[in-house]
């Protein structure tokens, strides 16, 4: 487990991070989230040992991170703009990295390259953007470390690699316990991979839950009523975050578990209602409401 | 096999990523070293020489070629420069350092694999490069065993040079975020010892008229700058024509210092390196905290750098508020540009205004405490009580000090002998000296240039008990001093080294030693036991008073020559005065003729030329000058009879006058006659003219209209102010000999 407890950290006079507290369980996928400069990257960079924090501490799996070769064997860093050697190719980045990394796969990094369609011998400077962060994902993935932090790594990968990527992930995390810890500013990338999701705001944490925790506390319902005086009813059973509505059509994201929703509903005047998956954006539109920031303004701009 | 996460792999894969660097090092070192000496010895080969010759010749071009030579210092520093820099480059790029620190190693391997190969890079061509130039000169014929060991001591002193400079750079390099800084830095860093103590040495040399240049070994002997410390080294064997053991000796101290500091700027490189804070990448400076004091350390020193400069070629008499305009546009320049350099942004030129208050309180008290002389350098004579000798060096003007010579007879300074040799014990008669001219008007700065014939500079050297040693140099009027200067002629410490014939380099070789005696025209040799008439010598000498040689002209001089081999010898000279009886009696007893100089009939004719003259301020009205004048001054010949007889007793060898102690107001000082004698002489004259000067009381009035001559500016000793008309009671009056 990755333990952030308190650290804070300020560039001359800009308080980047401030006092975060995060705890990243093991065999799961965390999603670290957050707008431009909310100090995602920071947090990452304090959390792979890259920058040391002004206060507070970071372990690994109970070990100090900074300056720990202990600790640092434990996971394997992509940052935003992964660094390759000039004029190195693939193959002997997999050199390099095996020298450090004991159980860095060489066969199957390999068998990856072949996979991804990347050339072993081409010079990494002429591989595309989306390339070489293919190129560090899979070095990252084949050095069989615990832990994979990656730095807005999914940016510029078209779907279907990153649909490749996923699977890899979701394969070494059910073979070997593989750990990714994702930070992005973009939430539509990380709804369908992330078990747990930390939200950063100007340097602190608003929130850090497991995603099916959040879920179950919130639902989206469409609904047609049989009439005003129903509709009326019901939403004052309810605990509603929105509602919108087109037509006869009412859309509701509602706190609360599915099963009293759906009571509230199965009881009420209704010509039609469901309960629908709700995407992390409405879910976090929710539960920042709650601790009193607008989440439209602070994710989607 | 090399384990796989053993050190050695560490270095291996490091230098797998720096291979150009190890390439280019190793390129131009086989360029430099072995390819030119060969091309050097070659040249030697084919440059005509023989036998024995060639081989000696050899020698010579290996020694200069290799021992010590310039230019691998510059190659050395260039080398560590990029080595330095290139290793520790990605301390500039946030990628780079995303990679480097989440990776398993930790910082001080990572430290201790980059900092070893840029040193190996560096070494093992320049071990091989030696090797290399040790069979190339041994293939030519070089057999100087001295030489061979001395090029092998250069390389390794070179090899302590590149660490140590390759550590300053490191230095640097920690404590600032990009490679244009970190260069700044590394130049600062280098040459700033060095740089202030030039700024030091100018500004004692600017505002202190007392300063002597003795003391500026005090501010050029640099500790922390590797620059400074290989140039002390440079310097000391410059000469290397000496010893392996001789080099050696000499160099010791400061290698060792060298390589101290060189240790002592790694631990420093390797703390800095541990603390750098990681997100400094792409900044100006690493640390916040040494922006404000490494601003304030660079802005106060270039504030006052600046002033000086502003003074540089300025004749006004009164530089301080020229000074003053230039410390401050020195001051705000250099906080402009730091700040510039800090932000990369031209907006922040005017930022931290407070730092530029503080540093322009600290340079203007700086500049007070020289331009008020707060400390009272200038008039700073110690207590008696607390020195344990004290040496004077009287430059006794027109007094020729004669040669003196080290241990392997080689020139030294006659200043540098005194300095070294006198230790008067009896200090107040220094100190007294020293009291009463060092307030005198006469050490202003229009005085320091000193144009009054009857003053001279003087540099005094107090010797502490606890063995310090403190220089000065003041201006003194012998006239105003001869009370003292007799009390100091008085005092035995001083007469003994005051002049060289008591060194111990004189005793040694005395039995081997010819002596002759010149009256300034004619040289003669005395066949006489050397010993003998030189303890003579000594003890007319030693009773010498300052009175018997103020305002008076030897009779001649005496030389002792030392043959050193067929072709080459040594010579010492000394003046004989009206006062050395014995000595004159013993030249008279050798049959040596005393009399005098040169007699009117045996002068062809003379050509007088007046140096001084100015045909923009004084306008020539007889046409036979006007054509005579050369834009270098005014001449005349007298070649007729009636003029020489009456000129001719106006001569004096200016041989003669440069043993004089102190003879300045007697003749004109810019003005010489070149005389051609007669072949008939008594003496058989060299074809070569005589050198003469005039004597101001017997130069007819004629000539002194004829060549503009103005006698006018210079004070008269008493003792010659009457209007003597018989030359031989004149040459009576001021050597005491009779014609």
């Amino acid at each position: 487990m990755i333990e952030i407890k308190n650290i804070s950290k300020s560039f001359d006079d800009i308080k980047a991070v401030d006092n975060v507290s995060v705890e990243i369980k093991e065999d799961s996928v965390f999603g670290l989230i957050g707008t431009n400069g909310a100090g995602k990257s920071t947090v990452l960079r304090m959390t792979t040992g890259v920058l040391k924090p002004d206060l507070g501490t970071i372990t690994i799996d109970g070990e100090p991170v900074y300056d720990n070769n202990k600790a640092k064997n434990k996971f394997f860093f992509i940052a935003d703009e992964p660094y390759f050697f000039a004029n190195a190719n693939a193959r002997d980045m997999a050199a390099f990295y095996s020298r450090l990394y004991k159980d860095f796969d060489k066969a199957m990094f390999a068998d990856f390259l072949k996979r991804f369609g990347l050339e072993e011998r081409r010079k990494i400077n002429t591989y595309s953007k989306g390339m070489k962060k293919q190129l560090a994902l899979l070095l990252g993935i084949c050095s069989n470390t615990k832990y994979l932090l990656c730095d807005e790594t999914f940016d510029g990968l078209d779907p279907v690699m990153r649909q490749g990527i996923k699977s890899i992930f979701a394969s070494e995390m059910d073979k070997r316990g593989l750990t990714p810890i994702i930070a992005s500013h973009n939430l539509r990338e990380l709804e369908d991979i992330c078990d747990h999701v930390g939200l950063l705001h100007k340097g602190g944490v608003l929130l850090s839950k497991d995603l099916e925790d959040l879920k179950c506390g919130i639902q989206k319902v469409q609904c047609v009523f049989s009439d005003e005086e129903s509709r009326k009813q019901t939403e004052q059973k309810l605990d509603i975050a929105t509602s919108e509505n087109r037509g006869s059509l009412y859309t509701y994201t509602v706190r609360g578990s599915r099963e009293d929703i759906m009571s509230v509903f199965e009881s009420a005047s209704t010509v039609f209602f469901e309960v629908l998956p709700l995407s992390l954006e409405e879910i976090f539109i929710s539960e920042t409401e709650v601790a009193g920031y607008d989440i439209k303004k602070l994710i989607l701009g | 096999m090399i384990s796989k996460s053993s050190f050695l792999a560490d270095l291996a894969a490091n230098n797998k990523r720096r291979t150009w660097n190890i390439a280019i090092f190793a390129v131009l070192l086989l360029i430099f070293y072995p390819l030119f000496l060969a091309l050097v010895l070659r040249s030697v080969l084919y440059s005509g020489y023989e036998g024995k010759e060639i081989i000696i010749q050899m020698n010579e071009a290996f020694r200069e070629y290799m021992c010590f030579p310039v230019w691998s210092v510059v190659v050395a520093t260039i080398f560590a420069a990029i080595a330095s820099i290139h290793g520790f480059s990605y301390l500039y790029s946030k990628k780079k350092i995303d990679m480097y620190l989440s990776l398993p190693v930790s910082k001080s391997r990572r430290f201790a694999t980059i900092y070893i190969n840029g040193l190996l890079m560096y070494y093992i061509p320049l071990v091989v490069c030696l090797v290399i130039c040790l069979i190339i000169g041994k293939s030519f014929g070089v057999n100087d065993s001295s030489a061979l060991k001395i090029a092998v001591m250069s390389f390794g002193v070179n090899c302590i040079y590149y660490f140590s400079v390759y550590n300053v750079v490191l230095i640097a390099l920690m404590l600032t975020g990009n490679f244009v800084v970190t260069v700044l830095g590394a130049g600062t860093l280098l040459f700033y010892e060095n740089g202030i103590r030039l700024l030091l040495l100018g500004y004692f040399e600017k505002f202190f008229n007392t300063y002597s240049h003795y003391s500026s070994d005090k501010f050029l002997k640099t500790w922390i700058s590797p620059i400074g410390i290989i140039t002390t080294i440079e310097g000391k064997v410059i000469n290397n024509v000496n010893t392996a053991s001789y080099t050696l000796s000499q160099i010791k101290m400061s290698v060792l210092q060298l390589f101290i500091l060189s240790l002592i700027f790694l631990v420093i490189a390797y703390l800095l390196y541990m603390k750098r804070p990681m997100e400094s990448c792409s900044k100006a400076m690493a640390f916040t905290k040494t922006k404000s004091i490494i601003k304030r350390l660079i802005m106060v020193p270039a504030a006052l750098f600046v002033g000086i400069c502003f003074c540089i070629g300025s004749d006004a008499g009164n530089d301080e508020p020229v000074m003053i305009l230039g410390l401050i546009i020195g001051l705000v320049l250099c906080h402009c540009v730091i700040e510039m350099i800090y932000e990369f942004d031209i907006r922040a030129v005017f930022k931290d205004k407070r730092s530029l208050i503080y540093c322009g309180v600290v340079a203007g008290a700086i500049f007070a405490v020289f331009s008020l002389d707060i400390f009272g350098y200038d008039k700073y004579v110690p207590k008696n009580d607390k020195l344990d000798n004290a040496a004077i060096f009287v430059s006794f003007n027109n007094a020729y000090a004669g040669s003196s010579f080290d241990d392997k007879w080689n020139y030294i300074d006659e200043n540098d002998r005194v300095f070294k040799e006198m230790k008067v014990k009896q200090t107040e008669v220094i100190t007294d000296i020293a009291q009463k001219n060092m307030e005198e008007k006469n050490n202003s700065d229009e005085s320091k240039n000193l144009n009054e014939t009857d003053s001279t500079r003087v540099q005094v050297c107090y010797t502490f008990k606890n063995g310090k040693k403190v220089y000065r140099q003041f201006n003194i009027n012998y006239g105003q001093n001869a009370d003292l200067l007799n009390k100091l002629f008085a005092n035995s410490d001083y007469k003994e080294t005051m002049s060289n014939i008591n060194s111990p380099i004189i005793d040694k070789c005395i039995n081997n030693m010819t002596l002759s005696y010149s009256n300034g025209v004619s040289q003669q040799n005395a066949d006489v036991n050397v010993n003998d008439f030189v303890n003579t010598y000594k003890k007319d000498y030693t009773a010498m008073t300052f009175d018997d040689v103020y305002e008076k002209i030897p009779v001649g001089y005496i030389e002792l020559t030392y043959d050193l081999s067929k072709y080459e010898s040594r010579v010492f000279d000394y003046p004989v005065y009206k006062s050395y009886t014995n000595t004159i009696a013993k030249l008279k007893d050798a049959g040596i003729n005393i009399e005098g100089y040169i007699k009117p009939e045996e002068i062809e004719s003379m050509t007088i030329n007046n140096y001084d003259y100015d045909d923009e301020t004084d306008t020539p009205t007889n046409s036979e000058i006007a054509k005579k004048y050369s834009g270098d001054g005014i001449e005349k010949t007298y070649d007729d009879e009636k003029s020489i007889d009456m000129i001719g007793n106006a001569l004096v060898p200016s041989d003669i006058t440069q043993y004089a102690y102190v003879c300045g107001t007697l003749v004109y000082d810019s003005c010489d006659a070149s005389v051609t004698l007669k072949n008939n002489g008594k003496y058989k004259w060299s074809q070569a003219p005589v050198s003469c000067l005039l004597l101001k009381k017997k130069t007819p009035d004629f000539v002194k209209t004829d060549l503009h001559l103005n006698d006018s500016d210079n004070s008269q000793p008493d003792n010659l102010s009457k209007n003597t008309v018989s030359r031989s009671e004149f040459v009576q009056e001021i050597t005491g000999t009779e014609r």
